[in-house]
């Protein structure tokens, strides 16, 4: 379909005839600014199309404020090689005719529905058109910012578009395929779960009671199995229990069990004797032991008496010994008496000797030292007396030295004060008649003479009364005050030290000092005299004195020597000797006693043995005794007898007993006796087997077991043809679905393979390497690009508004290249379709919408010239249009 | 006057057909009671001098005390000797069918039980050598002893015995419990009255398996009958009558399709059994859809009209024809499945291809609004 030429007039914003024509086959590029008219002539198209001319729903096409104008709108195209002209008028003189070339011309609704056939869409029922009118047209004019909505367009596209399809794919659809599609998969969804395909519903159902049947009849098999067995054990029961019943086997064991009971009695009684006879032969026994012990102690008395006669020998053999041995001993005390005494004399004469020579040599050696003392003291007591002179002596005329000093400076200073004090005084020179007088202060003056006067002194002459002499001078009163307190001080200290003068105090002072000096040699000469002092040398002296007179008095007494001193040992010789023979002596003495003690005894020991002697003697010859000896003798022998005879019978009951083995006769009784109650206790269990057997069978027999199992078996045979027939039927079912969606889908792919060939075209414009699936509704489905992590794949719906904007246009282009195949007509109006799209993208929609272009007539409305200008054709303005008309 | 036996054996009583639906079952079950009563009308009829049973009268040892009851019940029609023998399936052991049946006092006066080996003089008529099993199984011939058992001087000596006489029954056939091939001559019988055989089968001219009164298996051929046997006297060759007593035929149909024809035939035997019969379908060969659904279509017809039917198709391959596929409207993508089902039958999966191809056709057949199946079978 080509438009060629577009007429308007009172249509909406142009109220002036407005004409457009010169129409390009391909693109043609309308660029005008907002508002300027240009979707108003992409209305005035969809208008002429879609509404009815009749329509009273179509008032928004009049002008703005002309309630009476008729909006016409006036369109020439070409379809395939027809020319068609279609007026159309709204509203005030409703107008519609169809002119078609070399064909007659169409009036009224007949030319509206031959262009909706020819165009492939409908006409509302009543009121305005709507969306789901608009059919093919719908899809591919797309109105402004419409684009990226492309599924509902699509669906009401869809009839159109299958037809299409069907028509270029022949007759390949099945007439009720999706019908029994859909009943086969209701069918297989009773039966098994839509996503598992576990079994469910009915099916599930009789797997269930399959199974269970299948336990119930194991079951009843079992009880079957048991109860078989209870009958075959009941028979063996019986069998056994007639038999023995019969044979009664535990009498046999009962009669071995008496017989075995009599060989134990009987060994019993052996033993009993045999206890008896030990018994006797214990008494023989003890009674021999009992004689045999008397008779031994009978023995023992006479071997008592001899016994004690030896004991009495031996003791006098003893005592002899003894005497001998003190005899002896008595000699050898005597020889060491004697030696002892001799050495204690010798020892005598060596000490006094010795004591002797000690004090001469001590008496000469005292009167030696006696006379030197003597003199020492003598000595020492003059020098005594001559130092305590000194010494005194030293001490009278002694001065210290300070006093000395200071008597001295004392008499300077005097000196000096009297001489100034002289130099100031007042003088009175006297020459006065003798024999008178005149008192100058209390002296009474006379004669010649001369006084100073240093104070105020009264001149009293008698008769005529008193002058007053005052000395001038400024300090004469207090020299003089010095002078008489000095001089008092000096004349104290001479009196104190006894002397008159200075002179002297210095005489004495030097003769003092040589006393000193005097007396300190003479104490040093006393100190080597008497170191200790005089009273200690005198005291020494008194003690040695005595001592002499002493060691006289001792040598005194001490015997006179005599001429065999001189023979004689000396003292350690005769010391030790003297040691020795006290030693020996000492020896003797003790061994001397000894031996009398051993008298003694011996002695004592003697006299015992004789005593003992005697009663020994006296019991061996009692009469009584003799008598109960031979008895015993007697007894003795007969019990030995006796006991000889009792081992010989025990020795026999043992030989006997050896031959039988109690224990096993015992294990014989036992063993017949439980064999015989162990065959009657089996007896006893097997005939309560029998009876419980019985009653078990007769129970059991009454449920009909076989009966019961044989209807289960049926049961579970119809079961399971049941369960195999679902079983069957859904396996079938399954599998004829899979087949149908596999073929459907198969076909499908077939169908619409030509469609995917044309959005596989563009879309490798747009998306070079991507993949779009085309969907049942055949829409744009899952499309797969190469992202920067390798191929991405998304629905339509996920895509960006943009990319939806562009998918749109590529797949309504795809629609259009598929219904030109099919000889339909086609026109493509783009009514600023691609706002959302980036500049790169937007190249490559040129690119895409410049091919379509080849094919279509392809009308684009845009308020953007600038980004068309490189489409390939020229924009054209809608004013530019509009004044050229006008 | 000669002596008039009524033979039979295997009643099997208590037995449950696990094969049929539980209607079919209980009716066959009830049939073994019924088909007793009709052997004491027809022992009653003929004046018998007694009625033999050769073992296996019950199925099990446990079966309900009422089934017991109900067989001694069944009985009551013929007032004269009822002379019973347990079999293998109910052996007179320690505890047995047998000894709860006397133990409930549902046994008769007029019926003897052979529960061990023992002659026994029958009413002064005849001498009967049992050889009863007493144990499950057995691997001795327990008719030995009836040729040294001494019976009364000219009575009929007529031996009772259930097993397999040796050389003369399929191999394999309940080989345990033997029974020597002479043993009629060795043991001087003047007839020995066989059980355990399901049919009646004559092994000489004194020696008979009477098969069971009422037919219980497919593969039982001369079953559902009794023998009457006449014996002028001792020593005398027995005449043997085989009586119908059975209701219900069993037949076992084994069908392999090749040509329509063959659909056809199979569909007028269907159409020809009544409710007396007990069928079983099996299948086979190749068929197109059309003819499968009439087959379909005829098999649950006759399964409404007979007693019970058994039918199996799974060997059966489905070759849709263009006619088929036309008819159903398979077009389109059903089509190619169709086609692919058809394939597989000849693969591993091809029951499910053959299943999911029936479903298939059910599906469309549903789907069109023309009546299913119909026209063309009118137009066959």
């Amino acid at each position: 379909m080509k438009l060629r030429r577009l007429r308007i007039e009172n249509f909406k914003r142009f109220r002036e005839p407005l004409t457009i024509d010169g129409f390009a086959d391909g693109l043609n590029l309308f660029a005008a600014p907002n508002e300027s008219g240009k979707s108003t002539v992409a209305e005035a198209i969809r208008a002429a199309f879609f509404e009815r001319h009749r329509s009273g729903s179509v008032e928004h096409l009049r002008p703005w404020g002309d309630a009476t104008a008729t909006p016409t709108v006036e369109l020439e195209f070409d379809i395939g090689a027809t020319q068609y002209r279609l007026t159309k008028a709204f509203l005030g003189r409703k107008r519609c005719e169809l002119v078609i070339a070399g064909q007659a011309p169409l009036d009224g609704a007949a030319a509206e529905d031959h262009l909706a056939s020819l165009l492939g869409f409908k006409f509302p029922g009543k009121g305005a058109s709507a969306p789901e009118h608009m059919g093919v047209p719908g899809l591919l004019w797309i109105r402004q910012g419409t684009s990226h909505e492309l599924a509902d367009a699509v669906f009401h596209a869809a009839d159109h578009l299958r037809h299409v399809l069907g028509e270029s794919l022949g007759d390949l659809t099945s007439s009720s395929g999706d019908a029994v599609m859909n009943a086969v998969e209701a069918a297989r969804n009773e039966l098994l779960t839509p996503a598992t395909g576990n079994p469910r519903g009915e099916y599930a159902a009789s797997l269930q009671r399959k199974a269970e049947i299948a336990d119930d009849l194991s079951s009843l098999s079992r009880d079957i199995e048991a109860y078989r067995s209870s009958v075959d054990r009941l028979a063996t029961s019986r069998r056994d229990h007639l038999r023995d019943e019969q044979e009664c086997p535990w009498a046999g064991v009962r009669k071995e069990h008496q017989a075995a009971l009599a060989r134990l009695d009987e060994a019993q009684g052996l033993e009993a004797r045999q206890t008896t006879e030990l018994a006797t032969l214990h008494q023989w026994r003890t009674q021999t032991a009992s004689l045999r012990s008397e008779l031994e102690a009978f023995a023992r008395d006479e071997v008592a008496v001899t016994t004690r006669k030896q004991a009495v020998q031996q003791t006098v053999a003893a005592e002899t010994a003894a005497q001998v041995e003190v005899e002896a001993w008595e000699r050898r005390h005597r020889e060491a008496l004697t030696h002892d005494t001799q050495a204690r004399q010798q020892l005598e004469r060596v000490r006094a000797v010795a004591a002797r020579e000690e004090l001469t040599r001590t008496a000469g050696d005292l009167n030696t030292s006696l006379g030197a003392l003597n003199e020492t003291v003598a000595r020492a007591r003059e020098e005594r007396t001559r130092w305590a002179r000194l010494q005194s002596e030293a001490e009278a005329l002694t001065i210290a030295p300070v006093d000395l000093k200071k008597l001295k400076e004392l008499s300077e200073s005097l000196r000096d004060v009297i001489v100034r004090l002289d130099a100031v005084a007042t003088t009175l020179e006297f020459d006065l008649t003798d024999g008178r007088s005149l008192r100058v202060g209390d002296d009474t003056v006379t004669g010649h003479g001369r006084r100073t006067v240093v104070s105020r002194t009264e001149i009293q002459i008698d008769g005529v009364g008193r002058i007053a002499v005052s000395p001038g001078g400024a300090d004469i009163n207090a020299l003089a005050a010095q002078r008489d307190s000095m001089t008092a001080e000096r004349d104290a200290l001479l009196q104190k030290l006894a002397v008159a003068t200075v002179a002297e105090a210095e005489e004495r002072a030097r003769q003092g000092v040589q006393r000193g000096q005097e007396a300190k040699a003479s104490a040093k000469v006393l100190e080597v005299l008497a170191p200790k002092g005089v009273d200690a040398l005198e005291a020494d002296l008194v003690a040695r004195t005595a001592r002499a007179a002493e060691v006289r008095k001792s040598l005194g007494a001490l015997p006179p020597p005599i001429a065999t001193d001189e023979t004689l040992p000396d003292l350690a010789a005769a010391q030790a000797h003297a040691m020795r023979t006290a030693s020996a002596l000492e020896a003797a003495t003790t061994a001397l006693n000894e031996a009398r003690v051993a008298v003694g005894k011996a002695q004592s020991d003697h006299a015992t043995a004789r005593q003992e002697l005697a009663a020994a003697e006296a019991t061996v010859l009692d009469t009584l005794r003799v008598q109960r000896v031979a008895t015993a003798r007697q007894g003795f022998s007969d019990a030995q007898t006796q006991e000889a005879a009792a081992q010989q019978r025990v020795d026999d009951i043992g030989t006997n007993l050896k031959s039988v083995n109690l224990a096993l006769l015992r294990q014989d009784v036992e063993r017949f006796a439980r064999s015989a109650q162990q065959l009657e206790d089996a007896h006893e269990r097997r005939r309560q087997e029998i009876t419980r057997l019985e009653v078990e069978l007769e129970t059991k027999g009454a449920l009909g077991l076989e009966e019961q199992r044989a209807e289960r078996e049926r049961e579970l045979e119809a079961a399971t043809r049941r369960a195999d027939e679902l079983t069957r039927r859904a396996a079938a079912l399954d599998h004829l679905l899979g087949l149908l969606r596999e073929k459907r889908s198969a076909l499908a792919r077939r169908l619409r393979a030509p469609l995917q060939k044309h959005l596989d075209h563009y879309l490798g414009i747009l998306f070079p390497g991507a993949h779009i699936e085309v969907a049942d509704d055949l829409s744009p489905g899952a499309i797969t690009r190469n992202g920067p992590r390798g191929p991405e794949s998304g629905g339509f719906e996920e895509l960006s508004v943009g990319t939806r904007e562009q998918m749109g246009i590529v797949a309504r282009l795809a629609y259009a290249d598929l219904l030109q195949e099919a000889g339909r007509p086609t026109l493509l109006i783009l009514d600023d379709a691609l706002v959302n799209t980036d500049d790169e993208r937007l190249g490559q929609m040129k690119r895409v919408l410049y091919d379509a272009a080849e094919r279509h007539q392809v009308l684009i409305f845009t308020c953007h010239p600038g980004a068309w200008r490189d489409i390939g054709v020229a924009a054209r303005s809608v004013k530019q249009l509009d004044t050229r008309v006008g | 006057m000669a002596l008039r036996l009524l033979h039979s054996a295997d009643w099997q009583i208590g037995r449950i057909y696990s094969q049929f639906e539980p209607d079919d079952a209980a009716a066959l079950f009830e049939a073994r009671f019924h088909v007793v009563e009709r052997l004491a009308t027809l022992a009653t009829e003929r004046g018998v001098d007694a009625v033999l049973v050769a073992g296996d009268v019950f199925d099990a040892q446990t079966v309900s005390d009422k089934t017991i009851r109900r067989l001694f019940n069944a009985m009551q029609g013929f007032a004269g000797p009822w002379v019973l023998m347990p079999g293998n399936h109910d052996a007179a052991l320690a505890e047995s069918v047998w000894t709860r049946a006397y133990r409930l006092g549902a046994v008769p006066q007029n019926v003897l039980t052979c529960l061990d080996p023992a002659p026994r003089v029958i009413g002064d008529r005849f001498a009967v050598l049992p050889a009863p099993l007493v144990q499950r199984h057995t691997h001795g011939d327990l008719t030995e002893w009836f040729a040294g058992a001494p019976t009364p001087e000219g009575l009929p000596r007529i031996g009772l015995a259930h097993g397999c006489v040796q050389g003369v029954l399929p191999e394999g056939i309940d080989s345990t419990n033997p029974i020597a091939t002479n043993r009629g001559a060795t043991a001087r019988l003047d007839y020995l009255a066989l059980g355990d055989w399901h049919g009646s089968k004559r092994i000489d001219e004194r020696t008979w398996y009477a098969g069971t009164p009422e037919t219980d298996r497919f593969k039982a051929n001369d079953s559902g009958q009794a023998l009457l046997v006449s014996i002028a006297g001792a020593g005398a060759v027995p005449s043997v009558e085989e009586v119908r007593t059975g209701r219900y035929r069993w037949h076992q149909m084994d069908a392999m399709l090749a040509v329509p024809s063959d659909i056809e035939e199979v569909l007028r035997t269907l159409v020809e059994c009544g409710s007396d019969d007990v069928v079983q379908v099996r299948l086979s060969g190749v068929s197109d859809l059309n003819g499968q659904r009439r087959l379909q279509h005829g098999v649950e017809k006759a399964r409404a009209r007979v007693r019970a039917l058994v039918h199996e198709s799974h060997g059966l391959r489905l070759e849709p024809t263009e006619e088929d596929i036309a008819a159903l409207h398979a077009d389109g993508y059903v089509g190619e499945v169709l086609q692919q089902l058809r394939g597989e039958q000849s693969g591993p999966q091809a029951e499910r291809a053959r299943d999911a191809l029936v479903i298939l056709a059910q599906m469309l057949d549903d789907a069109s609004d023309r009546p299913a199946a119909d026209s063309p079978v009118a137009s066959v």
